[in-house]
């Protein structure tokens, strides 16, 4: 009795421990249990919400295929991510330095981020194929205003006192740019490729939606046609997982940066703790 | 009125300048002056009209004077300075640095602003040689100079920290030491204490009393703290509300080494008194008396 008591004590220490370290985790598990729960109690019926625990099967099940086509699916979103900061930061340099792309093509490029991106991917089917190309172009279109916009804001937000005394010791150009306005820009930077890095993902499932012979997308077109619904959750899954992952590497971007201005730090302690609560 | 004023005010403080014999390299200065600004003017046009920021200023600076600038907020104090430092065209007049027309942003000057602008990812040394490595000068060879400064404002155990790392003033000594890093004949200051509270100002004055006498530069100082600029300058320039006047140019007769006590000896006070009342009569200081 006493024993038991003591060992109830200490379960509780070790559960308020991993609630203060991880709070979302608990969260997290409390969901799926009551999901596992809800699911079989109600029974629902299995191609409407599947418990997660015939996910968790599906998954080690066809462990093969979903990794097959995680890895089509994550090159589209590198490469239309690549694309996007290759294309996204030189034209952000050239809308602060010229009057003429900051008049023009940055009104213009605002305006088009009413067009629907995810509309424009059947047009690229026809006009592309069935490639990996109108995926990449897709993530690529989706993700690439966040990096322009972010970047714009980085580099023209340098204080104007601080670009006279630049001006005051003869600084070049190149010089203002490289000492000042880049630096300057990075944590605004970094954080428009976050954005971009989970919408280029988004990007190339819708592309793979539309007309695909591969990858995550595609995978669960097919599993949803053949009413496989633990298969296309455990897709769900593995784009989840990619998802995060790829955030958080992008995240790791910042460490070289690591001594920043105290906002800029202030701001990654607080994700770091969030991270943690994953 | 004040034309003719002016004309004969400037002159013999010409003479005063020239005959300071306790001026750090006074007898080194070469014929031209450090700075002559000679009948400027600045307009800034806006849609109500333009505004008359500053009007017919003239003033000769010799080498290793210090003068100070000291005026009310909007007198146009700071727009004399960015003008002499080339940051800003001027609307008519000249102005000349070391000899040289002003036509564009004039390298060979060290300018202190307000605000201490260090660059927030860069250590305090590496703040101080962005001096050095815009002007495309060797960091080494400046190095052992930048840690000599850096050591000499007492910041010689932070050189590796960063600037959210210290206090304002702190900071406002780093930015000092950067404006001297290339050892420039003219040091520009623009109320470089105007941001620090009021006994890191009072310290930082003492300090940088010293600091500008042994560097012995050429210094432009512009403030509105008239207790400052008696006890740092050798003149004070009292530039009256707009349009941006110079109302009168006051030589500092002091010792060339200041004191804190000399603050409150009287021939200190008669000279804050003296500048006070000039801006009494501007109407810019009123008291209301009651009887």
């Amino acid at each position: 009795m006493n024993q038991s008591s003591t060992s109830q004590g200490s379960v509780r220490r070790v559960f308020s421990a991993l609630w203060a370290r991880f709070p979302v985790l608990i969260v997290l598990v409390a969901i799926v249990a009551v999901w596992e729960a809800g699911v079989d109690i109600g029974h629902v019926p299995s191609y409407l919400l599947p418990p997660p625990s015939s996910i968790w099967v599906s998954l080690v099940d066809h462990r093969a295929n979903l990794l097959a086509h995680m890895w089509v699916t994550l090159i589209e979103t590198l490469a239309g991510f690549g694309l996007s900061i290759a294309i996204g930061v030189p034209l952000a340099a050239l809308i602060v330095y010229s009057r003429v792309f900051d008049r023009i093509v940055y009104p213009i490029l605002i305006a088009s981020q009413s067009v629907p991106k995810v509309a424009l991917a059947p047009i690229l089917l026809v006009a592309l194929g069935y490639g990996i190309l109108p995926k990449i172009i897709v993530a690529f279109l989706i993700a690439f205003f966040p990096v322009v916009v972010n970047t714009v804001t980085g580099l023209a937000s340098v204080d104007r006192d601080t670009l006279k005394l630049m001006r005051s010791m003869g600084a070049t150009k190149a010089a203002v740019f490289s000492k000042v306005r880049f630096p300057h820009a990075v944590p605004s930077m970094i954080a428009g490729f976050k954005v971009a890095i989970a919408l280029a993902v988004v990007g190339a499932v819708v592309g793979e939606f539309v007309g695909g012979r591969a990858g995550l997308g595609y995978y669960m077109m097919l599993a949803t046609g053949n009413f496989d619904a633990p298969l296309v959750f455990a897709c769900v899954v593995v784009l989840t997982l990619v998802g995060i992952v790829l955030f958080y590497a992008v995240g790791l971007l910042e460490l070289p940066m690591a001594r920043w201005n105290r906002s800029v730090r202030i701001a990654r302690a607080a994700e770091a703790g969030s991270a943690f609560g994953m | 009125m004040s034309q003719t004023l002016k004309i004969e005010e400037a002159r013999p403080l010409e003479l005063v300048a020239g005959q300071r014999a306790n001026a750090p390299q006074a007898n080194t200065a070469a014929n031209t002056a450090a700075i002559n600004v000679d009948h400027v003017f600045k307009r800034f046009g806006s849609k109500k009209g333009d505004v008359q920021a500053v009007s017919d200023a003239s003033l000769t600076i010799a080498r290793g004077e210090f003068v100070s600038i000291v005026g009310p907020s909007g007198c146009g104090k700071s727009t004399l300075l960015n003008m002499i430092a080339g940051l800003m065209p001027v609307s008519e007049g000249r102005i000349e640095v070391l000899g040289k027309p002003v036509k564009g942003p004039v390298h060979e000057l060290g300018v202190v602003f307000q605000q201490h602008l260090l660059l927030p990812w860069r250590t305090i040394l590496n703040n101080v040689l962005l001096q050095i490595e815009v002007r495309n000068l060797n960091r080494a060879e400046y190095l052992p100079r930048a840690q000599q400064l850096l050591k000499r404002v007492g910041l010689g155990d932070f050189a590796e920290r960063f600037p959210d790392e210290l206090s304002g003033g702190m900071n406002q000594r780093a930015a000092i030491v950067r404006g001297l890093m290339h050892d420039p004949g003219v040091l520009l200051m623009d109320e470089p204490f105007g941001a620090l509270d009021a006994m890191t100002r009072d310290q930082m004055c003492l300090d940088f009393h010293q600091l500008s006498r042994e560097q012995g530069k050429t210094v432009l100082f512009i403030t509105h703290s008239i207790t400052e600029a008696v006890f740092l300058s050798n003149r004070v320039v009292v530039m009256s509300p707009r349009p941006g006047r110079i109302e009168e140019i006051v030589p500092i007769e002091l010792a060339g080494e200041r004191h804190v006590d000399i603050r409150d000896e009287a021939e200190f006070t008669r000279y804050t008194r003296h500048i006070r009342r000039i801006f009494e009569k501007m109407g810019v200081l009123k008291e209301e008396r009651r009887s």
